[in-house]
C-alpha cells in the first residue's frame, strides 16, 4: 500500500512538473485563467487514471486474477480501463466550462472541425500504438494454440517451458499467450478508448469559446485540451501494446522462438516512448 | 484573422436582429468572403449564450436576403455576390471611419451623420 501511494505521488509529481515547468505565464487574464484550469483537469484526470492504474496494477493480477473466465482477462484490460477513466474524468471536466454570462457576449465567426486538432506527434502516438495493438494482436491469435492462452513449442530446441514445466520441445506448448480470449477483449477496449478520445476531442471543439480572448489563442486552447487528451489516451494504448506484447515475448522465448527477444524489446521501446509522449510539455 | 460579432443582451434591439446586422455587415464589407463557412447554430449559440433559435431566426433571414445559402453537408456560408463590391465607396467609408476614431466621434454620432448626408443627398438611384 505505501508502494502504491509513492508511486502516485511519483508520478503525480511529474505531471505537475510537467504541466508548471517553463511555462509562459500569459499577458491576457483570460488566457492564462483557462490554462489554470485546463491544468487542473489534467492534473485530476491524471491522479484518477494512475490511481485506477495503480489499483489495477496491484489487484487485476492477483485478487481478481480469476474474477473472468479467462484467467487474467482483467490485468490484461487494465491499461485501456485506466485510460477511459482518465477520459472520463477530462469529458466531465469540459462539460463544466463557464457559459457566457455577461451583458455583453462575443464569438468569432470561424467554422469549428468536429473533433479538436491535437498537436501532430500526440495523434501520431495513438494512431501508431493503436494500429500496432491491431495487427500484434491478431497475428498473436492467429498463431496461438487452438486454446488460445499458448503458444506451440520452437521444434528445434532441447528443452522448453510450458507453464515453468520442462517438456519436450517440438510436441508442447508454452503460456500464458495473448490469443484469441484475451485479443478480442482487449482489442473491443481499445476501440472504445479510441471512441472515447474522438468524443471527448468533439467536446473540446464544441465548448463555448474563452470570452477575452483572440481567435489564434482560442484555437490553441482547444489545441492543448485537445493534445493532453490524446497524450492519455496514447499512454493508455501504449501501456497495453507493451503488456500484451511483453508477455508474448517473454511466451514466444520461453518457448524457444527466436522473435521473443524482439517482442520483448519492442515491448520496452514502445513503453518508454509512450510514456516519453506522455510527459512531453503542452503549453503555449 | 477571424471576424468577431458583439451582442448586447441589454439592448433594445433583439439579439438575432445583432447577429443579423453584424454579419450581414461583415459580408457587405468583404471581412466575410463568398464561400466563407459560418459557425453552426449550436456553436455561436453556446459562444453567445443565446438560446439556438436565436441564431437559426438570424441565419433563415439572411438566407431570406441571399446573403448566406444553407446546404447539407457544408452548412451555412457566405453567398457569392453578397459583398457591395464599389471599392470608391468602400474607400471612402474606410476613411469615414479612420477620421471619426481619431477626432473621437462616437459610432452613433457617426451613423447619424451618415444618415442626415444620405436624406439631404437627393433621391436615391
Amino acid at each position: 500500500m505505501v508502494l502504491v501511494v509513492i508511486i502516485i505521488a511519483l508520478l503525480a509529481s511529474m505531471v505537475v512538473f510537467s504541466l508548471r515547468a517553463k511555462r509562459v505565464v500569459p499577458t491576457e487574464l483570460a488566457m492564462s485563467r483557462s490554462l489554470r484550469r485546463m491544468n487542473n483537469t489534467t492534473v485530476v484526470a491524471t491522479l484518477a487514471g494512475l490511481v485506477f492504474a495503480s489499483w489495477a496494477w496491484f489487484t487485476f493480477p492477483t485478487a481478481y486474477v480469476n474474477a473472468t473466465s479467462v484467467p487474467g482477462l482483467l490485468a490484461a484490460l487494465g491499461p485501456a480501463l485506466a485510460g477511459l477513466v482518465y477520459l472520463g474524468v477530462t469529458a466531465a471536466s469540459e462539460g463544466t466550462w463557464r457559459l457566457p454570462s455577461g451583458d455583453q457576449r462575443a464569438a468569432f465567426l470561424a467554422r469549428r472541425p468536429l473533433f479538436s486538432r491535437a498537436f501532430p506527434w500526440a495523434t501520431r502516438a495513438l494512431w501508431v500504438w493503436a494500429g500496432l495493438l491491431t495487427v500484434l494482436l491478431v497475428t498473436f491469435g492467429l498463431i496461438a494454440e487452438p486454446d488460445g492462452r499458448s503458444l506451440r513449442n520452437a521444434p528445434d530446441v532441447g528443452s522448453c517451458l510450458a507453464d515453468g514445466v520442462p517438456v519436450p520441445c517440438g510436441g508442447g506448448a508454452s503460456g500464458p499467450f495473448p490469443g484469441w480470449p484475451y485479443g478480442v477483449p482487449v482489442l473491443v477496449a481499445a476501440l472504445l478508448v479510441v471512441a472515447a478520445t474522438l468524443a471527448v476531442l468533439h467536446l473540446v471543439a464544441r465548448r463555448p469559446a474563452v470570452w477575452g480572448t483572440s481567435a489564434t489563442d482560442d484555437e490553441l486552447l482547444r489545441a492543448i485540451s485537445a493534445t493532453r487528451v490524446v497524450r492519455g489516451a496514447q499512454l493508455s494504448l501504449g501501456t497495453s501494446l507493451a503488456g500484451i506484447t511483453f508477455f508474448a515475448g517473454a511466451t514466444a522465448s520461453n518457448a524457444g522462438w527466436w522473435w521473443g527477444w524482439v517482442a520483448i524489446i519492442l515491448a520496452v521501446t514502445v513503453l518508454g516512448a509512450s510514456f516519453g509522449v506522455a510527459m512531453r510539455r503542452v503549453n503555449p | 484573422m477571424s471576424a468577431a460579432i458583439l451582442i448586447d443582451v441589454t439592448s433594445g434591439v433583439p439579439p438575432y436582429e445583432q447577429i443579423r446586422t453584424q454579419v450581414a455587415s461583415l459580408i457587405a464589407t468583404g471581412a466575410l468572403s463568398a464561400g466563407t463557412r459560418l459557425p453552426t447554430v449550436r456553436d455561436l449559440a453556446a459562444d453567445l449564450g443565446v438560446a439556438v433559435g436565436t441564431v437559426v431566426r438570424a441565419y433563415r433571414e439572411l438566407e431570406a436576403a441571399g446573403q448566406v445559402v444553407s446546404r447539407r453537408r457544408t452548412g451555412t456560408v457566405v453567398a457569392p455576390g453578397g459583398t457591395l463590391g464599389n471599392a470608391p465607396v468602400q474607400a471612402a467609408v474606410d476613411a469615414l471611419v479612420t477620421a471619426a476614431r481619431r477626432s473621437g466621434v462616437s459610432d452613433d454620432d457617426v451613423l447619424a451623420l451618415v444618415r442626415g448626408a444620405l436624406m439631404g443627398g437627393g433621391a436615391p438611384s
